[in-house]
């Protein structure tokens, strides 16, 4: 490793190393603009110029020495910048000589010169690295006539999320090359040149990219400002508080900043293993639901027919009492129905209040069309090795991303799966039932036949083991039942298993040698992958054995990743809100009913007398026949709550502390930052105080001298969500130890601004990335990582056959919209041009067949349901198939799979 | 937006290169041939032709000084006013020019004939003052009465 | 004399090739592809010490010999861009004698084994774009281009690539650039071309007078090529001279074997108008003006690359722009500070900002609003962008500027005393 001695400190620092990162280690700041660690160098702002210096050589290659003794520096003749000058050994540099301090207020003054120096109505005042570096090595003073100014537009919409204002640029081009480099989208650009040199976007809708708003964090002035948060705080007056995001299952680690009770904006806050420095527009914007004037702020009681405002312990009693009344008649006419928005202590203690205290095991998340349970067994069991980077996956790793589609769904997954093939060269073999944004970073990019998926999971495993590329000494002392497994697999030759699926043979032979030779193997399911799980258990059993054949599990940078819809999609899992699934995955020997079991048909009387009904909306999605007893806790009267006997207010995250596991199954922390609105309480209390009321009168019920811990009060008493963790940490092994504490660690908490702390600790800039990678929140291990001696078995499952295309009607696949017509999403306005229209995908041969015309309006039947779309022809979909995102306006609740009839309208 | 004859124009110049970005440049001179300027769907379609963005086409489209994003007169002439130039007369002839389009540089004549735009030096300095017109024509050993020819040829062509 | 590069001047139809065979051309390329190894071409080239006739002197042949081995493919890319103002000189080679040129490309190809080259021009240039077109076709007709050239199986190709009106093309990452469909604006080097060039290959980039040299020195002999010139600066050398003199123009002569003084008042004719020489920018727009007055031995200096640094200037590209007595020195600052500055890509702090804020300096003191400290700030803020920038425009912009305040201070001084330009009162 080279020696590189700065400002007369010695440090060794790994090949490659750039002098300004070199410098950070031994304490010396190189003041910088445009350069970005997360970016690559370019040299322009010229900030960062230093002496250089290397050792003189002779004519003999031999260094020389100086009168000391010391090898003799050759000093370059000019000053070089920093930010690519990569260190050799024994080159010394100078950061503190007055050639350096004079070339840094050359820089800045001329920067100054143009600029408006507006810092008291700039939103980036406070933490601007240029203001600080102003300050810290700026002339003072101007000689630029202001008369002289070159002026440019002020206020340029950079589409409806980010305001440019083209006088404060300093043209470093940190934002496009943010787009380019990281997001890949490359709708920023420099227009014109020279002076004129400016920030354009021509793309339809401008600034076309999800990830927009990370162009703030790193614009080192406030040339690009949140529209959302513009103007209205000094950054100074703006509380941090660390938490995680609530909407999908990424759980990207963030900083609300609140003032005068509300969240004034949303900043990512660095986690290495999960979102780096980055997070989605959606995540950074989609907040006001938090302070929507529509939250619900008391209990609502129903009296003579109405919803009126009541007391808490009206409420709760009344709820307590009415279980309390159906218990006695019927515990299993109680069901539970939880979203997999609500974290892992409200999770808990929802199914602990149906098992423990009404005795019911009618519970679940899965409302709607949620089928995240499919598959969640192996994500038990085969769930990728603890210390798995999807950001960070090499050359040696090969990933199968399966009926996914993380640009939508999971957006920062997309990001650093394209990191991990784009940076460090990771082999992804991105496979759907349609083209996704990911597949262009794929090596190999599949479309198969949706319904076909065992088909073509099987050819990949049929091929593998044509080829004899198995792992035949993990199979031997590990899995069990391989002999019958390849038998049944017999008749399901590659070829077969191509027709069926629409793949090439050559094409499931290629990929197959890449999974089975590649030292590592992941795969990530998705959506879609879950409803053919859910459509075919074959499908489920061939990724488990498409593992196990190859003995890639049990390790990290092996497994399955489950790519879920909602940000604790895993807790509710973990949790065993499902009526066969309990606390910490284990089974439950008496199943209860399903959702959709629990909700019936509209033309069914309702299964259940009670249903309880927290942080979802069944109503929303058609059919729902009120039970004789309805509550509802949320933070708004949804449609389910509408018709409900009692509404409860429940806390939204930002009011409130709790945990949320992602969907790599990392636990994660996040704190209240707002006070709570009105007397809306946090869901565990509520659930809480519910069991408390109904033990205190059940104990003398329970027939019998014994009486179980739960069911007394006092180990309802919960001070602190905290103190749910702790109970969590202590009996579910799981999450064993991960107490608050434990997931505190490394949580990379605010740094002081301008104004605010010790100056000392004020960087010059916030939005950098910390020097060592460092990441937060804890994963649980999976059964093949935990036990190294567990044998698996193999199981066979017939795969159930496609409809052929001459039997057809459609098959719909259902897509989704990041920002859709969610309650959450409705609440924001400035992102509601980015809600979609909707519309129904088809594909060009079947549009041609059907006399469909891109554009033409269209009624689309299934499941006795009929919705007018328009159809787009633009060939992501592949024959055979029509897609229509989810949950925009008119088409929540699609049923994937189902077979669709369209026709001109 | 395009011809037929400018798309596979486009795609010929793409198989010339290593790299299909590279044509971007030529096919952006040959579509301003065919339309005089680059107007937005231009950009697009040039865009999506050699696999970039809207936005990075314009970003070349807008550095260099001979395409045009805004409509041009009938005909364009490119004057050169640097040093050399100068040194044997440019400035007088400029504003000569300005005076008799009834426009300043930068700009186009009243009756959409011509468009005056200043040149960086044309390279063709031993026969200074030159000018371009119409990115093809050059014109050397300018005098007033030869500029007034020209003009009037062109605004009659 | 026998022209060696402006042949025209001696045979006028010698762009058409058969007239260009019969004077000996492709003769060159054609021993060196049969009877040389490439690695020899490179050597002789060496050996010649032909020095790159761009501006920077740079020996070519050691350029060539610093890709990387075993890396291929590999470009060469010849510069065409030639922007600097005074500077005509490739033009007319192009024009008027494109097959030495082509034929020198087709060599220094052969010895770094490309197999694609490229002449990136200048769109201003159309016409010599055509030349080049149809003197490539010309040379695939004969066989000097294409698959299988001369029997042997060396490939190449030439591609004629235009450019769109940007001087800081002319430096050759941002020609790079530009050639990658991208803005011109300059890359950060290291890594150098010779490295990571066109499309991150190994790239040589040669200017088309350098090139133009190479044939002579292949069919005559790298020995009796280093013999023309002096030991330092071998080879013959095109001036381009214009401005105010009586017969501007493309002078061929080799280094050291006339002064400025031959140059402009044998050569050129003497000073238009019965004028008396004032400056001259022996380099285009971005020389360091020299003031005769001052030190009359500047004129017989014979020139080559060095020989005009004792005086505070450089040869550069050897684009000598003459001015008699009645030019202002503000106002050519002025012009030459309005061309950097419309010129600079913007990319880096102190071209970008320094470029803008000088001219607005030199509008000042030339319309004679400004005051004597503002000719201080004005070098003061020549001497900040000094140094500091990623490519050499900015430095470029600066060297008019710092050298007129020294050379002509007086001049700066009066227009601010009397309040306006002597020049144009």
């Amino acid at each position: 490793m080279p020696q590189v001695t700065i400002d007369n400190k010695k440090v060794e620092v790994p090949n490659g190393t750039l002098i300004v990162e070199a410098a950070k280690k031994v304490g010396v700041e190189i003041p910088v603009f445009c350069y970005h660690p997360k970016l690559q160098p370019v040299g322009m702002c010229r900030m960062c110029l230093v002496e250089v210096g290397t050792p003189k050589r002779g004519k003999d290659g031999q260094i020389e020495l100086d009168a000391n003794g010391a090898p003799a520096i050759a000093w370059m003749p000019k000053l070089q910048t920093a930010c690519t000058t990569v260190v050799s050994d024994g080159m010394t540099v100078r950061t503190d000589t007055a050639q350096v301090a004079d070339a840094r207020r050359a820089i800045v003054e001329f920067l100054l010169t143009s600029h408006p120096l507006d810092c008291p109505i700039c939103d980036k005042g406070g933490e601007c690295p240029l203001q600080n570096l102003t300050m810290a090595y700026g002339p003072g003073q101007s000689r630029f006539p202001v008369e002289s100014k070159f002026h440019n537009a002020k206020r340029v919409p950079l589409g409806d999320l980010i305001m440019l204002d083209r006088e404060r640029c300093i043209q470093c081009s940190r934002c496009v090359r943010f787009q380019d480099e990281i997001a890949d989208d490359h709708v920023l650009g420099f227009a014109a040149r020279g002076r004129g040199l400016e920030i354009v976007t021509l793309s339809d809708p401008p600034f076309d990219s999800k990830f927009s708003g990370n162009t703030i964090d790193i614009c080192p002035v406030g040339a690009l400002t949140s529209r959302d948060f513009r103007l209205s705080a000094r950054v100074w007056e703006v509380r941090d508080y660390p938490s995680v995001c609530a909407h999908c299952s990424v759980g990207c680690n963030i900083l609300i900043g609140e003032r005068d009770h509300a969240i004034k904006r949303i900043v990512p806050r660095e986690n290495a293993s999960v979102n780096e420095i980055w997070t989605c527009d959606k995540g950074r914007f989609v907040h006001h639901f938090t302070v929507a004037p529509d939250r619900l702020t008391t209990p609502l009681v129903r009296k003579n027919g109405n919803l009126e405002p009541a007391t808490w312990n009206e409420a709760l009693d009344l709820v307590a009492s009415r279980f309390k009344e159906i218990k006695w008649h019927d515990p299993n006419a109680i069901g539970g129905l939880a979203g997999d928005r609500a974290s892992n202590e409200d999770l808990y203690l929802f199914q602990k209040l149906f098992r423990q205290v009404i005795g019911s095991n009618n519970l679940d998340h899965r409302v709607g069309w949620s089928v995240t349970n499919t598959g969640a067994d192996s994500v038990r069991v085969y769930g990728a090795g603890v210390g798995t980077n999807l950001g960070a996956l090499d050359q040696n790793v090969t990933a199968l991303v399966f009926g996914a589609d993380p640009e939508e769904e999971q957006p920062v997954i997309r990001l650093r799966l394209k990191r991990s093939a784009r940076t460090f060269g990771a082999n992804l073999i991105v496979a759907n039932g349609r083209v996704t944004k990911l597949a262009k970073y794929a090596k190999q990019s599949l479309v198969y036949q949706y319904g076909a998926e065992a088909y073509f999971l099987l050819g990949l495993i049929r091929a593998i083991l044509d080829e004899r590329l198995e792992n035949r000494d993990f199979i031997a002392t590990r899995v069990q039942n391989f002999d019958a497994f390849a038998t049944s697999l017999e008749p399901y030759t590659v070829e077969r298993c191509a027709e069926i699926c629409h793949v090439k043979p050559e094409k499931i032979r290629d990929a197959a040698r890449q999974i089975a030779q590649s030292p590592n193997f992941l795969i990530l399911y998705g959506r879609e992958a879950m409803f053919a799980q859910q459509n075919d258990v074959a499908v489920a059993r061939a990724l488990a054995a498409l593992l196990l054949i190859t003995g890639h599990l049990g390790r990290a940078n092996n497994g399955l990743v489950a790519l879920y819809p909602h940000n604790n999609s895993t807790g509710a899992i973990d949790f065993g809100v499902l009526p066969d699934g309990g606390v910490g995955r284990t089974r439950v020997e008496r199943r209860g009913l399903s959702a959709r079991e629990m909700l019936g048909r509209s033309n069914e009387r309702p299964s259940m007398r009670a249903l309880y009904v927290m942080a979802c909306d069944p109503a929303a999605d058609g059919n729902f026949v009120k039970p004789e007893f309805l509550v509802v806790q949320d933070l708004f009267l949804t449609e389910t709550a509408r018709l409900a006997d009692v509404v409860l207010p429940a806390q939204s995250f930002a009011e409130r502390d709790g945990t949320f596991t992602n969907t790599e199954r990392r636990a994660q922390l996040f704190r209240a930052a707002l006070k709570p609105i009105g007397e809306a309480k946090p869901d565990w209390w509520i659930i809480a105080e519910i069991a408390k009321r109904l033990v205190s009168g059940l104990q003398f019920q329970v027939s019998g001298s014994q009486v179980s811990g739960n069911l007394k009060p006092e180990t309802w008493n919960y001070a602190t969500a905290s103190a749910v963790m702790d109970e969590i940490a202590a009996t579910v092994s799981l999450y064993k130890g991960m107490t608050y504490a434990a997931l505190a660690e490394n949580v990379k908490l605010p740094r002081p601004r301008s104004g605010q702390g010790n100056p000392s600790e004020q960087p010059t800039e916030i939005a950098m990335g910390e020097l060592e990678n460092i990441s937060s929140g804890k994963v649980w291990a999976s059964v093949a990582e935990s036990d190294a001696r567990a044998k698996f078995e193999l199981v066979w499952s017939e795969p159930s056959r496609p409809l052929t295309a001459d039997s057809r009607p459609l098959t719909l696949a259902v897509a989704r919209s990041l920002y859709d017509g969610g309650t959450l999403v409705s609440k924001t306005q400035i992102v509601q041009a980015r809600v979609p229209a909707p519309f129904v995908e088809i594909n060009s041969q079947d549009a041609e067949q059907l006399g469909i015309a891109d554009g033409a309006r269209v009624r689309v039947s299934f499941d006795m349901r009929v919705i007018e779309l328009d159809a787009r022809v633009d060939g992501h979909v592949p024959p055979d198939a029509v897609l229509i995102p989810n949950n925009l306006d008119g088409t929540a609740a699609l049923p994937m799979g189902a077979r669709v009839k369209i026709e001109k309208v | 937006m395009l011809s037929d004859n400018a798309k596979s124009d486009i795609q010929k110049l793409m198989a010339q290169y290593p790299d299909a970005r590279s044509a971007v440049m030529p096919a952006l001179h040959l579509v301003q041939r065919e339309l005089g300027w680059l107007p937005d769907d231009a950009i697009q379609a040039i865009a999506e032709l050699v696999g970039l963005s809207k936005t990075e086409v314009n970003g070349v489209a807008t550095f260099y000084t001979m395409y045009a994003r805004a409509p041009h007169g009938k005909h364009t002439i490119m004057f050169c006013n640097d040093l050399p130039c100068a040194l044997r007369g440019s400035e007088k002839m400029l504003e000569h020019l300005e005076h008799k389009l009834g426009c300043p540089a930068g700009h186009t004549s009243a009756d959409g004939a011509i468009t005056l735009k200043e040149a960086e030096c044309l390279g063709g300095c031993d026969h200074a003052p030159v000018m371009l017109v119409d990115g093809v024509e050059h014109w050397h050993d300018l005098t007033i009465e030869k500029l007034d020819e020209i003009v009037e040829r062109l605004r009659n062509t | 004399m026998e022209h060696l590069i402006l042949r025209d001047l001696d045979i006028s139809d010698i762009d058409r090739i058969e007239v260009y065979e019969k004077h000996g051309g492709y003769s060159a390329f054609r021993k060196a592809v049969k009877e040389m190894a490439p690695d020899q071409v490179t050597d002789a080239v060496k050996v010649s010490g032909l020095r790159g006739r761009g501006g920077a002197g740079f020996p070519a042949g050691v350029k060539w010999s610093f890709l990387p081995k075993g890396v291929f493919p590999r470009y060469l890319v010849a510069n065409a861009d030639e922007s600097e103002p005074g500077t005509f000189k490739d033009r007319q080679i192009m024009e008027r004698n494109p097959h030495q040129f082509i034929e020198g490309m087709a060599i220094a190809s052969y010895a770094i084994q490309c197999h694609h080259a490229f002449i990136y021009i200048r769109g201003e240039f159309p016409h010599a774009a055509q030349c080049l077109e149809r003197a490539i076709a010309q040379a695939e007709a004969r066989g000097y281009l294409g698959e299988k050239i001369l029997g042997t199986d060396y490939a190449l190709r030439i591609t004629v690539h235009r450019g769109a009106g940007a001087y800081i093309c002319g430096e050759e990452t941002a020609l790079l650039e530009s050639m990658e469909g991208k803005l011109g604006q300059p890359r950060v080097k290291p890594p150098f071309p010779a490295v990571v060039g066109l499309y991150n290959k190994p790239t040589v980039i040669n200017n088309v007078e350098t090139l133009a040299n190479v044939p002579l020195i292949i069919e005559r002999g790298a020995d009796w090529y280093a013999k023309i010139g002096t030991a330092k600066s071998t080879g013959p050398k095109i001036f381009c001279l214009s401005g105010h003199v009586n017969r501007p123009g493309n002078y061929e002569a080799p280094f050291g074997s006339i002064s400025l003084r031959d140059l402009i008042f044998d050569l050129g004719g003497g000073i238009r108008g019965g004028k008396k020489l004032k400056a001259i920018l022996p380099a285009g727009a971005s020389s360091f003006v020299i003031n005769p007055a001052a030190n009359e031995a500047v004129l017989d200096a014979k020139l080559d690359f060095e020989s005009l640094t004792p005086f505070g200037s450089a040869l550069g590209s050897a684009s000598v722009i003459v001015m008699d007595d009645a030019t202002c020195m503000v106002w050519m600052a002025k012009k030459t500070s309005h061309f950097f500055e419309h010129e600079s890509c913007g990319k880096c702090t102190p071209c970008r900002e320094g470029t803008y804020w000088m001219a607005r300096l030199l509008d000042r003191i030339d319309s004679g609003a400004g005051t004597l400290a503002d000719i201080d700030l004005l070098a003061n803020v020549a001497n900040q962008i000094l140094g500091k920038t990623l490519c050499p425009l900015g430095d470029f912009s600066t060297a008019p500027v710092t050298s007129s305040v020294k050379a002509f201070r007086e001049e700066y001084e009066r227009h601010v005393k009397e309040r306006g330009c002597w020049a144009r009162k």
